[in-house]
């Protein structure tokens, strides 16, 4: 690992578990991040640029300010990107559902947030066409019931 | 395995080529039987050895059908029924005269811990709602392999005697594919389906084995599970076997070297994958619909998920999955290689949407479920219809349209391993045929799933066949075609790299505006000269929602727009997908 990267804790099954089973410590990002052997393993650094490429962060700077319906321009005062899956650029006035749920990814030391595509099913001229990617509440693997 | 041509052979075709008897490569404990054994003459084997070769030949297990590892000359040589070889019946079978049979091989029964309906509620909806097949499959589990792998034969089998003439009805299960996703398994009737398919599941199922992790062990552990179907047909325990990965996209875990592997271990019982999945009313808005991800595609990548996978492949495209819906993506590149998978779409029923059913309190718990292998029947429900389910009854909105030599169980399978097998949601369209000919002739040509081999220079044509639908489909109208793209790529033969997901050369090379147009449709697209080895496929949609491919305008100019998270009308959004053609020089 590179240097100013923790390693907190690892083993976990899914991302969800790991932030449950967070403790609160480290540096001020806090990431998940994926290994063949130890699965999803919780990593903290001081900075973005200590960690590495898609760690998923769910601890960094302002996120508890992250709920609601936000503007892009808003989410570009905490993080240094946000796109599109397909790689388009919203405008800074387009808004964003959070679902109070911002898990924003890590490329070369940057912070990026990915949305999807979102649309409320209302005519509402204000209503977000964004969410972020990562879903708070996926639909769970029907076999593992 | 070797050829010494002692049996018959008429090949009713005039242009020439070299047999390369390289078919029978694939592995699998053959165990030197007799009847698999074609080294062998058909003179030398005993009348019931004759008859059960033939079985497995005309089912596409024996010999050099479509079914191999490739359409290259390295895999099978002879890709049709005009090129099999001269002991086998279906080269005579009808060119024309194929039966197009809906069908859908992913339901889900009381016997799933996330379902609830009888075998029987499924099979009056699905032979009411037009299903010529269908199969049961319900996930594989502890319980499942335990007591409702048994528990749900006897309501198959009645199910048979009461729907039989209207909808053919298997007993499968939803496999729980060691270090991947899910998958349909099913086998052809008779008198060991359910212990076929209960040794399969007790010794092969991730969920019973605790396999599901991927690791390269598990990955074997799926191998050895598709070895374990070919050796049931191979020794007469079942008549047919296959196999298709379901929702392979959804959770990024069916890696490019995984779908390789269980294609190339087993071509015969590794068909394909699901170019849709079900859970298509899953994108209805909230508060009269789910309001999730079309096909519940709302997953994001876990430590199982191959990493190579960009955020792009989680989601759908005009309710297709990612591997399918990309013009140039994991589907193509598979075709490309001259690989021979197949797509199917599916309802994926657990619990439809708007019903008004619900469990029987009492017999709706965990507990229950575990104890008796399935929940109590489903009672009429106080609360309303449940808008809250993202699943359409079998045959409501997804069909997979298979081409058979007739109606009946081996004839469905036998089209399906063959690859004449289209597609369509929605009802889009009344009928489809496609065909590859010489230019100008009246040749009928070579269906879905064909290879054709064709002279350097000869001049050959696409012929698309389309009735538009004049029916009202399920949701109470009648479904227009507005385009249909031909997509073309070059085969440029096996990858090095098992885990490529792109091929560059495939593209839409034309698209027909149909718009407005009823009854019979013949598009013929001209092929030019034959020179290096392509492939074909069919798309088309009702033009509702189109954006620019995943690869850009300049391969995909009108695809299948990406489905919006909380509101995808399925109903607005129609598309239809063929399996390819290949053309062969030689």
């Amino acid at each position: 690992m590179s240097s100013g990267l923790l390693r907190l804790a690892g083993g976990f099954a899914t991302t969800r578990e790991a932030e449950h089973a967070y403790d609160g410590s480290g540096g001020a990002f806090v990431a998940t991040v994926f290994d063949p052997v130890d699965q999803v393993v919780i990593v903290s650094a001081e900075n973005a640029q200590q960690l590495p490429d898609r760690a998923r962060l769910f601890v960094f700077p302002g996120h508890e300010q992250l709920s609601g319906t936000l503007e892009v321009a808003a989410l570009l005062e905490l993080l240094d990107e946000v796109r599109s899956f397909d790689g388009t650029v919203p405008g800074a006035q387009e808004r964003v559902e959070t679902q109070r749920f911002v898990r924003p990814l890590v490329e070369a030391g940057r912070t990026v947030l990915v949305l999807r595509p979102y649309d409320d099913g209302t005519d509402s001229p204000d209503r977000a066409a964004h969410v972020p990617f990562e879903q708070p509440n996926p639909t769970p693997c029907c076999a593992n019931h | 395995m070797g050829h010494d041509h002692a049996h018959p052979h008429d090949h009713p075709h005039d242009h020439s080529h070299s047999h390369d008897h390289s078919h029978g490569t694939e592995p699998g404990p053959d165990g030197g039987d007799p009847v698999l054994d074609l080294s062998i003459p058909d003179a030398e084997l005993a009348p019931h050895q004759l008859a059960r070769r033939g079985f497995l030949t005309r089912a596409g297990i024996l010999g050099a059908g479509l079914a191999g590892a490739s359409v290259l000359p390295a895999g099978a040589a002879h890709a049709d029924g005009r090129h099999e070889h001269g002991h086998q019946p279906s080269r005579r079978a009808p060119r024309h005269g194929y039966a197009w049979l809906a069908g859908d091989h992913h339901i889900h029964t009381q016997q799933s811990s996330d379902a609830q309906y009888r075998v029987a509620d499924h099979v009056k909806h699905a032979s009411a709602y037009g299903l010529d097949w269908m199969v049961i499959t319900d996930h594989g589990s502890i319980a499942h392999a335990k007591i409702g792998v048994e528990k749900v034969n006897p309501d198959i089998r009645a199910a048979r005697e009461e729907y039989g003439e209207q909808t053919l009805v298997f007993q499968g299960l939803e496999w729980n594919i060691p270090a991947a996703e899910h998958g349909t398994v099913f086998v052809h009737p008779g008198s060991n389906e359910v212990a076929v398919l209960k040794e399969f599941e007790n010794s092969f199922d991730g969920v019973v084995n605790n396999t599901t992790a991927s690791s390269t062990a598990n990955e074997s552990a799926a191998l050895r599970g598709l070895d374990f179907l070919a050796a049931s047909v191979t020794k007469g325990r079942v008549k047919d076997a296959m196999f298709f990965a379901n929702h392979p996209a959804r959770k990024g875990i069916d890696s490019p070297h995984e779908i390789r592997g269980w294609r190339d271990q087993q071509p015969r019982i590794a068909l394909g994958m699901e170019g849709a999945p079900g859970h298509q009313a899953a994108g209805i808005p909230a508060p009269y619909g789910p309001g999730s991800g079309r096909g519940y595609y709302d997953n994001s990548p876990s430590a199982n998920s191959f990493a190579g996978y960009p955020l792009a492949s989680y989601v759908t495209y005009g309710g297709f999955d990612w591997m399918t819906a990309t013009v140039g993506g994991l589907w193509d590149s598979l075709l490309a290689e001259g690989k021979p998978w197949w797509i199917t779409a599916n309802s994926d029923s657990h619990q439809v949407y708007a019903d008004d059913s619900a469990r029987p309190v009492g017999q709706d718990t965990q507990a229950y479920f575990d104890a008796n292998g399935r929940y109590g029947d489903p009672v009429h429900g106080s609360t309303g219809p449940n808008l809250t389910q993202g699943d359409f009854w079998p045959g409501y909105y997804s069909r997979t349209h298979v081409g058979a030599e007739q109606f009946g169980y081996a004839a469905v399978m036998q089209g399906l391993r063959a690859g004449r097998v289209w597609v369509d949601h929605g009802s889009l369209l009344g009928s489809l045929d496609v065909r590859v000919r010489p230019a100008g002739s009246r040749d009928p040509g070579y269906p879905l799933g064909s290879a054709v081999r064709c002279r350097r220079g000869q001049q050959l044509e696409l012929v698309v066949s389309i009735v538009t639908q004049d029916q009202p489909n399920w949701a109470e109208f009648v479904p227009a075609l507005a385009k249909v793209d031909v997509i073309r790529g070059t085969v440029t033969g096996a990858v090095s790299d098992k885990d490529t997901f792109t091929t560059p050369t495939t593209k839409v090379v034309k698209t027909f505006d149909v718009t407005g147009r009823r009854g019979q449709i013949t598009l013929t697209y001209p092929l030019g000269r034959a020179d290096q080895p392509f492939y074909l496929r069919v798309r088309g949609s009702d033009g509702k929602r189109t954006a620019a491919g995943i690869n850009g305008a300049g391969v995909d100019a009108a695809g299948p727009q990406a489905d919006a998270l909380g509101n995808a009308d399925p109903w607005n959004d129609l598309w239809f997908y063929t399996n390819p053609i290949w053309v062969l020089t030689s």
